[in-house]
């Protein structure tokens, strides 16, 4: 859109929302998951607000806070305290919501994120602090029909952690870059299933843009509805380019919510912060508050899974190239790579890396799939039918290699005898110390056998005759 | 008429009585259209609850138009404990709306009159309660307290109302007014009745976090009629300005045949009970108008969308809550909205809170040196219907005496205590936090010695 993008630098602070995947809501016992739910059919008296109901805490919830809260760094706050954020909406049936406002779960964290830059080989890195974690619940949805507007109250009550970061991300490429590592750690956490599309992990993001060396932070501008990592990526792009243009034409920015529309490739104006609401916090007088020791930080943080960061740092210590160390974690095998290295350290990483994304029937049997391909330096076109073979029978890859080896072994030094008789010349030149020309021997062996040698076999069988 | 006696009357009469008296002072907002069962148990006693305790049998109104035909889909955990007792729930009271009031006067239903002077209030917001048990219709209904209401209105009728530790009973089904102070609690003819209703509603419920899980004594055990050893407190601050004279004399009276039946009593002071009423004022809108927010015509009860073409959601929500309420009800939905805004809640709210935790902290000494502290239940007698009705601060006035127990989460009862001007006095027994055990005790055996 233009160049004087390079004279502005942008800032960017996200809030997000990560629906916990709990069993049951967050003050009643209602089924947490709406999924295929009919409108209205998954609710009850509570998470509707009938007069005279009362929440009842789901102390799941408060432990997978905890739980995040202890990973992304933060401190936990002693009191676990809910309040009501007051507002009328027809999607929020107590007209209050319960959240947590003036003791947060845990506070003042950092996430360290790295990512493979653009040209799939670049490791960059930078790090996010963490304002505060706080819990709440959910309200229902509006649903908009074409002459009327429906009420869905099945999500009302789903437990929700709001996760506000500092304006510590420079661009939307590290904006999506944080997202997906905060997606994977609240995923290895099994806190929540993180899906964007499903709603489960909602962003919004606060963006201002000022000319480069410039101390204090441009007008504020929150984008909305932004419910893909493409969106997210696309948005924000547009938004620092919206800013920056307004402010090269000597405009001012308004600080304004708006929000992604994509149809129209653009963010939208939706409302000015002017008439910013007063939710009139105060303790919710239902819930008492929770008094959180040392015990209870210690027993949530025990045995917390390696977090994505480390892995990929793990994985690269193996001597996985980084660029792979971010396939087999797309592919969301980086886990099992660790693991596997770690059992068996005398492991090609490639290969490993190369064979893990396929199917195998447990890790014993890739285990074994991998030795043998080792000891007997195997290619890989043999790995693959030696793959292909067991997937048809029961047998051990030891056991099967044997019959690809026999099937070769004797019949590959015919061949290779054959191969020698036929081209004389070559072998003469090949005898006079001309290498290059081996290849073509190499060729016609593998012609002959139909891509059924083993090139570790036929070099080594063609060696040994040549200097018989 | 007590619960002894109730086991054995007649339904059909009973029915037919109820509805007699209701014509009369009208206590009543639903009754049963036929007999009902009695079950088995220590409660096999036809009564009426308070129509902010949800049923399912009976539209739970609040006495709010906004409420007027509501059913609740569930039951108030009390409701289901009375029926496990063996009681029948037999129909629901009048009271001020959504229990903001001191006379009933506030009901969108029509006010209760005082059956020992139908010229004059049966108190509130409890009125239909206390009206219902001293015209002798039933042994027992449930009330609920948030500032005095059950307390004045048993003062103002002459019968017993017990306010229970908060956290001893389960507001689950209980319509919020205020959560913090909100509390159910039986109105009866006896001390041994109250001790009776507490020990079946008493208890933890997993519905409710702030029901606690304390174990539930054997009140009866405690009616001994002896007092003699307990050290008694009277305050003097709550005999003086503001309160009747002739009030304090009647409690004085009965104080002093406290002291002749062997009880020690020890003039106290409690300094910030003067702060009560107007920190409770702050405290409660503040919860009444997050709680009524709920209210706003979208799922359940009065709504202008139902019916009427309205321009769009803003004005559904203004004429359905314009409409949909009382005049005190809004009025505290303003005062709360107001005290809870941004640069307000330090100086009200907030403010508001430190005040009631130092009245909390001074009850707590006080009852290092005493068992029991012994008060009037209100500063005046019953007074007559529409004398305060366009005063509300007059109104607030009569929960003067009541406010400090309510803030500080402790139980308290009112027993009669003698008459003036042929109407009669309220004695209150504040206790320690779950000593229910305590003033039930000193309330039966000065009931015993009356």
């Amino acid at each position: 859109m233009n160049t004087a993008i390079e004279k502005y630098e942008a800032t960017i602070g996200l809030e997000i929302h990560v629906q916990l995947d709990t069993k049951s809501k967050m003050f009643c016992r209602c089924d947490n998951n709406s999924e295929n739910a009919e409108p209205n059919t998954n609710v009850c008296p509570v998470c509707m607000g009938y007069p005279g109901v009362l929440p009842v805490m789901n102390e799941q919830a408060i432990d997978w806070g905890i739980k995040t809260a202890i990973t992304l760094g933060c401190s936990i706050n002693p009191m676990q305290r809910f309040d009501r954020k007051n507002y009328f909406y027809p999607d929020l049936p107590k007209g209050y919501q319960i959240s947590q406002f003036f003791y947060p779960v845990g506070e003042k964290g950092n996430l360290k994120v790295d990512y493979l830059a653009g040209d799939r080989k670049t490791k960059k890195e930078f790090a996010v602090g963490i304002t505060r974690i706080h819990l709440e619940e959910d309200a229902g949805k509006l649903v908009h029909a074409k002459d009327a507007t429906l009420v869905d109250l099945n999500r009302c009550g789903t437990p929700l952690m709001e996760i506000v970061t500092e304006p510590d991300i420079k661009s939307p490429e590290e904006a999506k870059a944080f997202l997906q590592e905060l997606q994977r750690v609240v995923r290895s956490l099994w806190v929540s299933r993180a899906d964007m599309e499903k709603g489960h992990l909602r962003v919004d993001a606060n963006v201002s843009v000022r000319p480069l060396g410039h101390d204090v932070l441009g007008s504020k501008v929150e984008v909305k509805n932004m419910n893909s990592f493409r969106f997210m990526e696309q948005a924000l792009r547009y938004e620092i380019e919206r800013q920056v243009d307004l402010l090269e034409k000597g405009e001012r920015v308004e600080q304004e919510t708006r929000g992604w529309d994509e149809k129209a490739n653009a963010t939208v104006s939706q409302r000015s912060k002017e008439g910013s609401v007063d939710y009139r916090y105060f303790p919710e007088p239902d819930l008492p508050s929770i008094t959180i020791g040392k015990e209870k930080i210690d027993e949530v943080g025990a045995d917390l899974p390696l977090l994505p960061s480390a892995l990929r740092l793990k994985a690269e210590e193996f001597g996985l190239p980084y660029a792979r160390v971010n396939e087999l974690q797309d592919l969301d095998k980086l886990a099992e790579f660790a693991s596997v290295m770690t059992e068996n350290n005398n492991f090609d990483p490639i290969l490993v890396a190369n064979w893990l994304p396929k199917e195998f029937v447990g890790e014993k049997a890739f285990t074994d799939f991998v030795e043998v391909i080792m000891a007997n330096k195997l290619s890989g076109s043999s790995a693959q039918k030696l793959y292909d073979l067991l997937a048809k029978t029961k047998k051990t890859p030891a056991e099967l290699v044997g019959e690809l080896k026999s099937l070769s072994e004797e019949d590959l030094g015919k061949i290779v005898k054959q191969v020698i008789d036929d081209n004389p010349e070559i072998v003469a030149k090949v005898k006079a110390g001309d290498d290059r020309v081996k290849g073509f021997l190499m060729g016609q062996i593998m012609a002959k056998s139909k891509g059924e040698a083993e090139p570790a076999l036929a070099q080594d069988i063609l060696n040994r005759i040549l200097t018989e | 008429m007590d619960i002894e006696e109730a086991k054995k009357i007649d339904l059909k009469k009973f029915l037919e009585n109820a509805k007699e008296a209701d014509k009369k002072f009208h206590f009543l907002l639903s009754i049963a259209d036929k007999v009902g069962k009695l079950g088995k148990g220590e409660l096999a006693v036809p009564c009426f609850v308070k129509d902010n305790i949800a049923t399912i049998e009976y539209p739970t109104t609040c006495a709010s138009k906004m409420l007027e035909k509501f059913v609740s889909p569930y039951e108030a955990t009390v409701i289901t404990k009375l029926k496990e007792a063996g009681a029948w729930i037999a129909g629901k009271l009048n009271l001020d709306e959504f229990a903001m009031g001191s006379s009933t006067e506030n009901s969108a239903f029509g006010t209760t009159k005082n059956p020992i002077d139908p010229t004059r209030v049966p108190g509130g917001s409890s009125g239909g309660s206390a009206a219902a048990v001293a015209a002798g219709i039933v042994p027992f209904a449930l009330g609920s307290d948030t500032g005095g209401s059950i307390r004045q209105p048993a003062s103002f009728c002459g019968v017993v109302g017990l306010m229970p530790t908060y956290g001893r009973v389960s507001r689950y089904g209980l319509v919020a007014m205020a959560s913090s102070l909100d509390r159910i609690g039986p109105i009866t003819n006896t001390v041994l009745d109250a001790a009776k209703v507490l020990q079946v509603i008493a208890g933890k419920d997993e519905h409710d976090s702030t029901a606690v899980d304390i174990p539930v004594p054997d009140y009866l055990a405690f009616l001994d009629g002896d007092v003699k050893g307990i050290k008694i407190g009277v305050p003097k601050e709550y005999f003086g300005e503001g309160v009747d004279k002739k009030v304090a004399e009647a409690v004085n009276e009965a104080i002093g045949k406290l002291k002749d039946a062997g009880a020690e009593i020890v003039e106290i002071s409690l300094p910030h009970s003067k702060y009560a009423l107007a920190t409770y004022y702050i405290i409660q809108p503040a919860e009444v108008s997050a709680n009524l927010s709920r209210y706003d015509g979208v799922r359940y009860g009065f709504s202008t969308g139902a019916d009427e073409k309205v321009e769009d959601l803003i004005q559904m929500y203004f004429t359905t809550r314009a409409r949909g309420l009382g005049a005190e009800v809004k009025r505290r939905i303003m005062l709360g909205t107001y005290t809870l805004s941004a640069g307000f809640r330090d100086a009200y709210y907030d403010r508001a809170q430190r005040v009631r935790a130092l009245i909390k902290q001074e009850f707590d000494e006080a009852f290092k040196k005493v068992d029991v502290i012994i008060s009037p239940t209100t500063p005046t007698i019953a007074f007559k219907i529409g004398e305060r009705a366009d005063n509300p601060l007059e109104m607030y006035q009569a929960d003067l005496l009541t406010t400090p127990a309510s803030l500080a989460g402790l139980p308290a009862i009112s027993v009669p205590c003698g008459f003036v001007d042929g109407l009669p006095v309220g004695l209150q027994i504040m206790g320690k936090q779950f000593d229910e055990p305590m003033i039930l005790k000193v309330a039966d055996a000065y009931e015993k010695i009356r």
